[in-house]
């Protein structure tokens, strides 16, 4: 089964073919600059078999910059695709789990629009598209909320009054649950455990946003995120946790404008915020090495955004209890030693010890990094949400579970 | 010594007359709904006269065997510890009231009325922000430009003279360096507490970020504040009122409730409130023991510490911690002095250092 994978970006389309159960990737690519005209042509990037092809083309919208790669693909027998995925963040309370799209589904993510009001509505643009143009293709939304759909009620409740929460369906929803999900299946394997049974504690850490997620029996128990992607962690122009009554008096500030209040947590905040130099923690860190800088503005920013992770750490190390590893991924947690090193600095009262020899020489992944007597793992895994998507897919529609086809597989 | 505390919060002043040599108040009472100078000028006149009527007379409470405390909950940053109230004292606390504008403004007429009442008595400040002036930046700092950092913007404890108690406690009794320290308060906080220096706090910029309270919300993300506004078409002065006196446990229990109801009653409709709190506790002192590098001791104060007998061995059992190649659980401890003889306490380590 070839599945088509589409993670849609406000003013991108990035895709992946891959082949299932296989977990082979035939082909991939990215449309890239839809939307209204820019100071260059919006294309597509296609790479095939070791090649890399670039078709310059007019795309005004999500809906036009699919027809065009489906154009591109039916060029190619072999990608041809017979099921589509979706990243979808959104899920609200109606989607624990990935389901093949219908009318009835689609009603549900028209109802719960406004919990992403940047990111569900192109993602469902496309899936119309699809809808319209591919009747017969079944398409499976798979939402980054749903791995977090088992967060306990009493972690994912917040105390404000019923009323206001039953009409906005206020809870932590959790974020990024496809790359958690998927880093912890893989760390499983890695591990030799049954995925029903580790318990880990997930670091994803991307260039933007980043998160971190207990879990207990290969099962969500909490993650940084919440109700929005601004709670948790500090991100690269994100805030992060930060006192309500700081919200509120920003509201004040600027004369009830919440679209000023939300751009400045959430564009004008973070790295970039406390900086004032980058957005991306990599310069902050690389400035302060090679310069030996005495930046004052530098080290607190490092300090913040490191002290941030270990303490949402240490927390989750907490409540998970036996840990059998923690595990980093994305682009900040699988490229950059010194955090790593940092984060389980101090850390050996919860059984965290790093090798540093193999952390710094952690290229070839996944890898594990702690010390041999370390009695908690640690591990750096790539994470890949594009083939997480093409699983949930494969076993939305076979109804066959990805990790027996993998065994049988290999048997 | 005699020490007459008072620990005023927004809705009541709580008085007491304490006999350093005794465990006991030799008089103690509250004030509900206290509101402007003549009527706090009133009540201290009225506290004034009891004190006399028990035996004391006017000449008394001027002698160096006499003195006020008084606890006030936020000093900012300058007010480093526990200070005898003077006028420049007064004058710095007039230009922190933006900072924390529904607290000072009353605090300041108190110290007012008290210097009107008892002239002659030497009166000590204690700020419940001294023990945090030097958190440290990592922790002190959110992740917003320091533009907001410069007007004043960081993060501060709420409960420091119960914190400061905790950690001297447990290292008279334990010899622990490194405490947890749980404020069981309607408004409940813990802090990390290493060599005496506190490395982490729930409480943030206001008192209101943190664990959830009775009434308060707590850690909530920072998004709701915006998405409740445009949903609600509410401002931010609603919001607050939302946020601080209708939210926290009695949200989530759809009634007012105490710590002890949740703790103490069986009922389903206290379970989620038991949850939370308990769960609250235990992800904070896991960010705790990662600031410390480690724990010794778990200390429970505040006007509920006596729960701590039920959550200790709660915590105890669920903290796994590897020392020396073993997996070992933290020892806890309940401490019960009230506010007003650690009140007593500060004014006694100011007014005579070398004794204490």
């Amino acid at each position: 089964m070839n599945v088509l994978v589409f993670n849609c970006g406000s003013s991108s389309l990035k895709y992946k073919i891959i082949s299932m159960p296989g977990e082979q990737e035939l082909a991939g690519g990215a449309a890239e600059r839809v939307g209204p005209k820019t100071s260059e042509p919006s294309r597509i990037v296609h790479r095939y078999n070791g090649k890399t092809e670039i078709i310059q083309v007019e795309m005004r919208n999500h809906h036009e910059s699919f027809l065009e790669i489906m154009k591109l693909l039916s060029k190619y027998p072999d990608l041809i695709p017979d099921a589509v995925g979706h990243r979808v963040v959104h899920g609200g309370k109606y989607f624990t789990g990935p389901v093949i799209s219908n009318d009835a589904v689609m009603e549900k993510l028209e109802e719960i629009k406004d919990l992403a009001p940047l990111h569900n509505p192109p993602i469902m643009e496309l899936m119309y598209a699809c809808g319209k143009s591919y009747p017969d293709l079944p398409q499976v939304p798979v939402f980054d909320t749903a791995f977090h759909s088992t967060i306990p009620d009493y972690a994912s409740a917040y105390p404000i009054p019923s009323d206001i929460c039953t009409k906005m369906n206020i809870r932590k929803y959790g974020f990024h649950g496809t790359s958690h999900q998927y880093v912890v299946e893989e760390a499983a394997k890695f591990l030799g455990i049954s995925k029903s049974r580790i318990n880990a504690v997930s670091c994803h850490l991307g260039s933007g946003g980043a998160s971190l997620c207990a879990v207990s029996k290969g099962r969500s128990i909490d993650n940084t995120m919440g109700y929005s992607p601004l709670q948790g962690l500090v991100m690269s122009t994100r805030c992060g946790d930060l006192d309500p009554a700081v919200s509120m008096q920003l509201l004040s500030l600027h004369e009830n404008n919440n679209e000023e209040v939300d751009k400045i947590l959430n564009r004008q905040s973070g790295v970039l915020g406390l900086s004032g130099y980058s957005s991306d923690i990599r310069d902050v860190l690389n400035s302060i090495a090679s310069g030996g800088s005495h930046d004052e503005r530098l080290l607190k920013t490092s300090e913040v955004y490191l002290w941030r992770i270990k303490k949402y750490l240490g927390a989750y190390l907490a409540v998970t209890g036996k840990v059998d590893a923690i595990i980093f991924t994305d682009t900040i947690g699988e490229e950059v030693p010194f955090v790593r090193a940092n984060v389980c600095l101090g850390m050996e009262i919860f059984g965290l010890s790093v090798d540093h020899a193999k952390n710094n020489n952690a290229h070839k992944l996944p890898v594990d990094i702690s010390a041999e007597n370390s009695p908690v793992r640690i591990l750096v895994i790539a994470t890949n949400e594009e083939l997480a998507i093409a699983r949930r897919t494969y076993e939305t529609i076979t109804g066959r579970p990805i990790k027996a086809v993998t065994q049988d597989l290999k048997s | 010594m005699k020490i007459l505390t008072f620990s005023p919060t927004l809705t009541k002043i709580e008085y007491t007359l304490q006999d350093t040599e005794s465990e006991k108040p030799l008089l103690e009472g509250m004030v509900k709904d206290w509101r402007g100078s003549r009527h706090i000028q009133k009540i201290l006149r009225e506290v004034k006269e009891k004190i006399i009527l028990s035996g004391y007379t006017d000449e008394a409470i001027t002698t160096i065997d006499f003195a006020i405390s008084i606890r006030v909950p936020f000093g900012g940053s300058i007010f480093t510890r526990t200070k005898i109230a003077d006028d420049d004292m007064m004058a710095e606390l007039e230009k922190y009231i933006p900072y924390s504008p529904l607290h000072l403004p009353p605090v300041i007429t108190l110290l007012a009325a008290v210097s009107e009442i008892f002239p002659e008595t030497v009166a000590v400040v204690a700020f419940e922000t001294s023990f945090f002036t030097e958190l440290p930046d990592r922790e002190k700092y959110y992740a917003v430009s320091p533009d907001m950092s410069n007007i004043g913007l960081r993060r501060f404890g709420y409960h420091g003279i119960f914190h400061k108690y905790a950690y001297l406690e447990g290292k008279k009794t334990l010899n622990a360096r490194k405490i947890l320290s749980i404020c069981l308060e309607n408004r409940p906080e813990i802090a990390a507490v290493a060599d005496g220096r506190p490395l982490m706090v729930t409480s943030g910029a206001t008192p209101l970020e943190g664990l959830p309270g009775l009434t308060t919300c707590g850690e909530i993300d920072p998004y709701l504040i915006t998405a409740i506004s445009k949903k609600m078409d509410i401002g931010p002065e609603e919001i607050n009122n939302i946020l601080t006196t209708k939210s926290g446990f009695t949200a989530i229990c759809g009634k007012n409730v105490s710590f002890d109801h949740i703790f103490s009653k069986s009922a389903p409709e206290y379970k989620l409130a038991k949850d939370i709190m308990q769960y609250g506790i235990l992800k904070n002192c896991g960010s705790g023991i990662a600031a410390m590098g480690g724990l010794d001791l778990i200390v429970f104060t505040g006007s509920y510490s006596y729960l701590g007998r039920f959550i200790g061995p709660w915590l105890q059992n669920k903290l796994s911690l590897h020392v020396s190649g073993k997996i070992k659980h933290p020892a806890w401890l309940c401490l019960d002095h009230d506010i007003h003889r650690l009140l007593a306490n500060e004014a006694m380590e100011t007014l005579n250092p070398m004794d204490s």
